[in-house]
């Protein structure tokens, strides 16, 4: 009832500014505009701020966010992210967040569309999602695959968020998480963290083979969370508890891990999500120190951006990250409510 | 006159290490001491992480040692030689949602949020008591005022099982206040499964109180 009166109230406002003619948009990040690069200078800047995104409000007009927040109270719009875990983005500018928090679904942030908006699926219908955790984009057949961890599936939905199928359902999981597709091989690969192992799907949902056990050696997992995937169909899984990145080519034979436990750089303590730039440069989230490293092809390590805090560029726990063809930036900032997104510069005479 | 209050701090400084130095000597010595029963409660819990049971890392899971960089950064010539400060940022204030900075909580929800323990900790202060007020295990909040005098709900603190944390008026409700998180309760040797307890005789759950009757509700709350 109340809700539907906030509805009919911001329909009739609707109409009010529609006659009243155009109002800028703004966006969350505009009342705070001072550029915000890493490194500092002297030396040359490689990612930059862009904006942070919470809710509709961010496509809203001024005079709807001011009636949403002030008149309505705080934090009515109902799209807004609470606990969010990971993100994706499709090569149409829409931004897939799963959220597990007290609404469990995955927020759509449509910034392309005609009229940006925000809106949600998989919070009920023919698939309900209960833990989603991660997302990832099947572009040729415009599929979006969402894990979800205390249900133990692994569902594709289209790009609009209608459910259509599960990954083959004689795989059993212990706890899928981590997401990654290779388009190009027509690989799926899902991690599932309680039985320390990587999963190989077709995209189509039907299961080719498993990497890995548990354990601590070459090839050995211990509570592997998120994965990706490089230009050339390398594997990059976060092997969470072995504090270390893996390595592996598109056969799944090991080429070498990425750092060690600790708490300075080139370390990890928690390791989450991990993305890849247009270089190849390997960006790498570790929720317990509030930040992501990235570090080059080699493993070496090349900067470090963030600390905690809910400023601009400083994160609460958080999770995961994705790099669009752009190379812009989406880190997912959990208990900040918030996704945050970045530019990588890159200097292709550099290489 | 400032040189005179620096002179007078250094001073009161060198007898203050001294102290210091002697407190963290018994610390490290009680560590030592300790640190194996409750390496000890916690191997072969789920708050066991370690990939080879057999090889006594179960510490670093959660305490992650002291390791500065080793590295340059390629894209800064700042060579930095510090480490990250984990779980702490004293600006921040405000609701049961966002002031979880430099508490303990924090670190049991850097795991605890649906990948490596599927059981999520959200603590965004609504639904409490979950479905029928059963299921608290996503909905007490934590970093919450323990508001003993103001609450008449609430039991003298120094009369609960549950650790507080903080002093006097400022007693503040952690993960770790119901939750031994260490599990060094653990009796290992012949103890069978019940309701309550897992394969090795801990409370379910890691709880100070067993849940049986409501136990651990009531260990705090007056009902």
């Amino acid at each position: 009832m109340q809700r539907n009166v906030k509805r009919l109230s911001l329909i009739i406002l609707g109409f009010i500014l529609l006659a009243l003619g155009s109002i800028p948009l703004t966006t969350f990040a505009a009342n705070d505009t001072e550029e915000l690069v890493w490194p500092l200078p002297p030396d040359k800047p490689r990612v930059r701020f862009v904006k942070t995104l919470q809710s509709e409000d961010d496509y809203a007009s001024g005079f709807i966010k001011w009636f949403r927040n002030v008149i309505l109270g705080a934090d009515s719009a109902e799209n807004r992210l609470d606990r969010p875990f990971s993100v994706a983005v499709n090569s149409e500018g829409r931004i897939y967040v799963t959220d597990n928090g007290k609404a469990p679904c995955v927020l759509v942030f449509d910034e392309n569309a005609k009229k940006p908006t925000v809106w949600r699926f998989g919070d009920g219908g023919r698939f309900a999602l209960v833990s989603p955790i991660d997302v990832t984009i099947n572009e040729p057949a415009k599929l979006v695959y969402v894990s979800d961890s205390i249900l133990k599936k692994v569902a594709a939905f289209t790009f609009d968020g209608e459910f259509k199928f599960l990954l083959d359902p004689t795989v059993e999981f212990g706890n899928p998480t981590g997401l990654a597709y290779d388009a190009q091989r027509d690989l799926l690969y899902v991690v599932d963290t309680k039985n320390h192992d990587v999963k190989i799907f077709d995209g189509s949902g039907a299961y080719l083979r498993t990497i890995g056990e548990r354990g601590s050696t070459e090839g050995t997992f211990n509570f592997p969370s998120m994965v990706a995937i490089d230009s050339q169909g390398n594997l990059y899984i976060a092997d969470s508890m072995n504090f270390r990145i893996q390595v592996f080519d598109s056969q799944g034979s090991f080429i070498h891990s990425i750092g060690s436990i600790g708490d300075g750089p080139g370390h990890f303590s928690r390791l989450k999500g991990i993305a890849l730039d247009g270089d190849d440069n390997i960006y790498a989230v570790d929720t317990s120190f509030n930040n992501f490293q990235i570090f080059n092809s080699e493993g070496q390590l090349l900067m470090w951006v963030g600390n905690g805090g809910r400023d601009r560029g400083q994160f609460m726990l958080p999770s995961g990250i994705w790099i669009d063809e752009q190379d812009k930036i989406y880190v997912v900032d959990r208990f900040n409510s918030r996704l945050q997104i970045f530019q990588y510069i890159a200097y292709p005479d550099e290489s | 006159m400032l040189r005179f209050k620096r002179t007078g701090i250094h001073g009161k400084g060198v007898r203050r290490m001294r102290k210091t130095i002697m407190i963290l000597a018994v610390m490290v010595s009680l560590f030592i001491i300790t640190g194996s029963v409750l390496a000890a409660g916690i191997v072969g819990t789920k708050h066991d992480l370690s990939a080879n049971r057999d090889d006594g890392q179960v510490c670093v899971f959660c305490h992650v040692p002291h390791n500065p960089t080793d590295k340059t950064l390629l894209w800064s010539r700042d060579i930095p030689t510090g480490t990250f400060t984990m779980y702490a940022n004293s600006t921040l204030d405000g609701t049961i949602d966002d002031n979880l900075s430099g508490t303990a909580s924090l670190l049991c929800m850097s795991c605890h949020d649906g990948v490596t323990a599927t059981d999520i900790t959200l603590n965004n202060g609504t639904n409490l008591g979950g479905e029928g007020g059963k299921d608290l295990s996503n909905d007490h909040p934590v970093n919450i005022t323990y508001a003993y005098g103001v609450d008449p709900g609430l039991k003298d603190p120094d009369a609960v099982e549950c650790i507080l944390f903080g002093e006097d008026d400022n007693k503040t409700v952690q993960c770790a206040s119901c939750h031994n998180v260490h599990g060094q309760n653990a009796q290992i040797a012949g103890v069978t499964k019940t309701e309550y307890q897992d394969n090795h005789g801990n409370i379910m759950k890691f709880l100070r109180v067993t849940p049986e009757k409501s136990g651990i509700c009531l260990d705090c709350h007056i009902k």
